[in-house]
């Protein structure tokens, strides 16, 4: 699917990456060709891939993430991929199951909603433990309809 | 935390301040919330309509709010613009969890009954 060179950003494993790592984005995806109708949802799953790299893979504080933007395709439809890689123990958040959304108030869990919208939000989305680093991949649809 | 209290016939009215709610500032969110309810606050307004980014932990406090409350009152959510009403579609927090109101006056009205 991913096609193309890609772009790079490293920057360390803080919240103060956060910020840097989604204009990183929103400015590849927009030379991607990116719809910047997407630039919300786009944000979102950024926030929510991010956040838990920054939170759970490195316990000393210590360690990067590698964001690489790239573009894909899709049987017919142009893609815009983002991959998110770190060097923590190996995680895969798709492993997790999905949040029963039909589930009555009491019933509800509180967590594990973050990569239930990452799934929500795109087109892909892949799990990789790739050598030593975890890599998740998600793409989505450059100018959907 | 940015965020104004009032009280309006026995309703808490929240207006919350920020345009963000999440990861950064969803748990200090939370602990007002909380702190509101365990504080004998069963009938909150939360005027969410400045917001324009919700995420999983603003979402998990707004949760974590409604829990508390064990059934015993609720929490209504008041002028959310529609990029935020997506994530309560997508959650189906739409669906007979959180009722929904153009303003903190006709989410009043709606408690008072």
């Amino acid at each position: 699917m991913p096609k193309g060179e890609a772009a790079e950003l490293i920057l360390p494993a803080h919240m103060d990456s956060l910020a840097p790592f989604q204009a990183f984005a929103a400015e590849q995806g927009e030379l991607l060709g990116m719809s910047p109708a997407l630039g919300p949802k786009l944000d979102l799953v950024l926030e929510e891939a991010l956040v838990n790299v920054i939170n759970y893979a490195y316990p000393d504080g210590n360690g990067d993430i590698r964001m690489r933007c790239f573009s894909g395709q899709n049987q017919d439809k142009g893609l815009v991929c983002f991959s998110i890689e770190d060097q923590g123990p190996a995680f895969d958040p798709m492993g997790r199951e999905d949040p029963d959304t039909d589930a009555p108030m009491e019933d509800r869990n509180i967590g594990g909603l973050g990569i239930f919208f990452i799934k929500e939000m795109t087109e892909t989305v892949d799990y990789e433990r790739r050598g030593e680093s975890n890599v998740l991949t998600f793409c989505m649809v450059l100018a959907p309809e | 935390m940015d965020l104004t209290q009032s009280e309006r016939d026995g309703i808490l009215v929240v207006e919350l301040h920020e345009t963000r709610l999440e990861s950064a500032n969803a748990d200090s969110f939370k602990t007002r919330l909380l702190e509101s309810i365990t504080g004998g606050h069963e009938r909150i307004a939360l005027d969410l309509s400045r917001l324009d980014f919700l995420d999983s932990s603003g979402l998990a406090a707004l949760i974590s709010g409604l829990k508390a409350l064990q059934g015993k009152g609720e929490i209504v959510l008041c002028g959310v613009q529609e990029k935020i009403m997506k994530i309560f579609r997508i959650t189906k927090l739409d669906r007979g969890v959180f009722r929904f109101f153009p303003d903190t006056e006709i989410a009043a009205a709606a408690l008072s009954e």
